[in-house]
């Protein structure tokens, strides 16, 4: 399996969000990084085909992926930075209507369902409304509803924001587990994540790629970039 | 599918303003009809008067005595039995309400001063064949509905309009990125806003209806609409048809009405980025034929009329013109109807499906 952007540029209007960006990710796990506004959720959103280029494009085994329409997303798992939920649905019931919506029929639907609230450590709130749950647990069930259905592609959108240490260790354990023949895009600000999960990383800066590559050599290559970085991560932080 | 629209259903339902809506919708009913009931007045020309209950059933009695076909015998006798015993000071007879049967042959055969016109039947109502009845509970009962279909009507707004753009709010991204999201998700969505609206539609219905049997019975179904006290026949529909056929009409503008006006939020839904543009645009799509330059006797109206405002205010629609084989025009508002069905279920569909997340 290899997906593929070409030239994959999104501009909204004098601002360029992506540009002309050429990658190439096959199996493992990608770890996308780069400072606030550098392009990473719009690159998650134009490979999940819920926004539209404005020029390139995005193929899976040299297919565009907006031609294969229900068949590419059939094997896409996303969690958004930010996602609604139903306040009134349970736990279960939202990944119940989440299972229809990817097409698992009924008694798989409630079996996989539960086996994700439990592989994410909700299996005792899922008769629970989700109004009533904290913003740590609503992560986590926005990252059971993105693996609901064993997605080949797994793209998460800071996936750890709001998770506790020893949730993100259950996370990155799951991720690990999952990652056999799957391509998992994640963006994240926390690097010790990606570098104890990540088999190669995407390092975005104003829409352009900076580096891509293995995590050992990035360091060196992508120096300059990494400071600026961990600078803004910095500053992000102490504003907060 | 079905299961998403089971979602869909749920979700519909257990929102808050949906249930409020509901809930006020029916108080308001049993409220009108309470009060119309409670404010209706007979006195039978001799000795017994009364309110509400007593009333009807005066008017009942009355609508018993003369029942059968009009003629001009029956006329002759009814202007006898009710001719105003005071003085009434100027006013025109027509205007005088004792109880139903009187106020009815008084709108048509009685002179200033109560007396017979000396017209016949045929001279009033030409070739046609008036059956007398008791068709004042229903037709009251009719009118009340009208207010209640017109508020219906906003509820099923209420309703509908969060269908897709209160998934814009952040569930969209879920949504659009799931397999079925683009493609069986907004059926399904459009499939249960539908069916919602008819559910609802005849509930409100059955409830109303119930509560009318039990004041009104049955008696008087058969009557003609021609032959009723003077505030029915005013500026009302001047084709000669039963009160059953008169209420059937009815409740088939209101079926119309909420496919038509489900259509038309739904595409306003799709295409609203936010719930209160989508509610106030729906809202305001809906009463647009009242502020608009075309009186029910222009031509135009024949095409206005059809729009969803004029099936709950089905007088003037119902009005329009009486077709060849006896089916008033207003059996037009059901291809209306799916007109508008239609493309609010095709274009809202394609319009979610090619919502970009921002």
């Amino acid at each position: 399996m290899e997906l593929k952007t070409t030239g994959l540029t999104k501009r909204f209007g004098p601002k360029t969000a992506v540009n002309d960006l050429n990658i190439t990710l096959s199996g493992g796990v990608y770890g996308l990084l780069g400072e606030n506004g550098a392009g990473k959720t719009t690159l998650m959103r134009l490979l999940c085909n819920i926004q539209n280029p404005t020029s390139g494009k995005i193929s899976l085994n040299g297919k565009n992926t907006a031609d294969l329409g229900e068949k590419y997303r059939a094997l896409l798992g996303y969690l958004p930075q930010n996602f609604g939920y139903y306040p009134d649905f349970t736990a279960l019931d939202f990944l119940l209507y989440i299972a229809a919506l990817k097409g698992l029929d009924g008694r798989n639907a409630m079996k996989r369902s539960e086996e994700m609230l439990d592989a994410v450590g909700l299996s005792g709130k899922g008769r629970h409304k989700i109004r009533t749950f904290s913003g740590g647990m609503k992560q986590r069930l926005g990252i059971a509803q993105a693996m609901l259905g064993d997605p080949r592609i797994l793209i998460l959108d800071e996936p750890t924001a709001g998770l506790d240490p020893t949730e993100r260790v259950r996370f990155r354990n799951l991720i690990s587990s999952f990652a056999r023949d799957r391509i998992i895009i994640l963006s994240t600000h926390i690097v010790s994540d990606l570098e104890l999960i990540a088999d190669e990383i995407i390092i975005m800066r104003a829409g352009q790629l900076v580096y891509f590559g293995k995590p050992a050599a990035c360091s060196n290559t992508a120096q300059p970039y990494l400071e600026d970085l961990y600078l803004s991560y910095f500053k992000g932080d102490m504003e907060k | 599918m079905r299961k998403l629209i089971r979602f869909e259903l749920r979700k519909i339902f257990s929102r808050r303003m949906t249930q409020i809506s509901l809930l006020l919708l029916l108080l308001l009913s049993a409220l009108f009809t309470v009060s119309d009931y409670q404010n209706k007045y007979a006195f039978d020309g001799e000795s017994r008067e009364g309110n509400g209950k007593a009333a009807v059933e005066i008017d009942k009695r009355l609508a018993a005595e003369y029942e059968g076909i009009l003629t001009d015998e029956k006329v002759r006798q009814m202007m006898s039995d009710f001719k105003p015993k005071a003085d009434l000071h100027g006013m025109n007879a027509a205007y005088l309400y004792q109880n139903a049967i009187q106020s009815a042959v008084f709108a048509r055969f009685s002179d200033l001063n109560g007396n017979w016109n000396g017209l016949g039947v045929s001279d009033v109502f030409g070739n046609e064949e008036i059956k007398i009845g008791y068709v004042d509970g229903w037709l009251s009962f009719s009118q009340n509905m009208v207010k209640i279909y017109t508020l219906l009507a906003f509820v099923i707004i209420i309703m509908t309009a969060p269908v897709f753009c209160g998934e814009y709010g952040g569930v969209d991204t879920l949504i659009l990125t799931a397999r079925y999201g683009k493609t069986k998700c907004p059926a399904a969505k459009a499939a249960a806003a539908v069916i919602a609206s008819l559910t609802v539609t005849a509930a409100v219905t059955a409830v109303n209806y119930l509560a009318a049997f039990i004041l009104y019975g049955s008696a008087g179904s058969d009557g003609s609409i021609l032959f009723a006290p003077l505030i029915y026949t005013e500026n009302y529909i001047p084709f000669n048809i039963t009160c059953a056929g008169l209420l059937k009409y009815q409740i088939l503008l209101a079926f119309t009405g909420t496919v038509s006006v489900t259509g038309i939020t739904l595409v306003l839904s799709a295409a609203c980025k936010n719930l209160p543009a989508a509610l106030t645009a729906s809202a305001a799509v809906y009463v647009l034929p009242a502020v608009l330059p075309v009186a029910e006797t222009h031509p135009l109206f024949r095409y206005t009329g059809l729009l969803p405002l004029y099936h709950a205010q089905f007088v003037a629609l119902m009005s329009v013109e009486q077709m060849g084989n006896g089916v008033l025009y207003a059996i037009w508002a059901v291809p209306a109807a799916l007109i508008f069905w239609g493309v609010g279920w095709f274009a809202s569909r394609r319009i979610f499906a090619g919502h970009q997340v921002s």
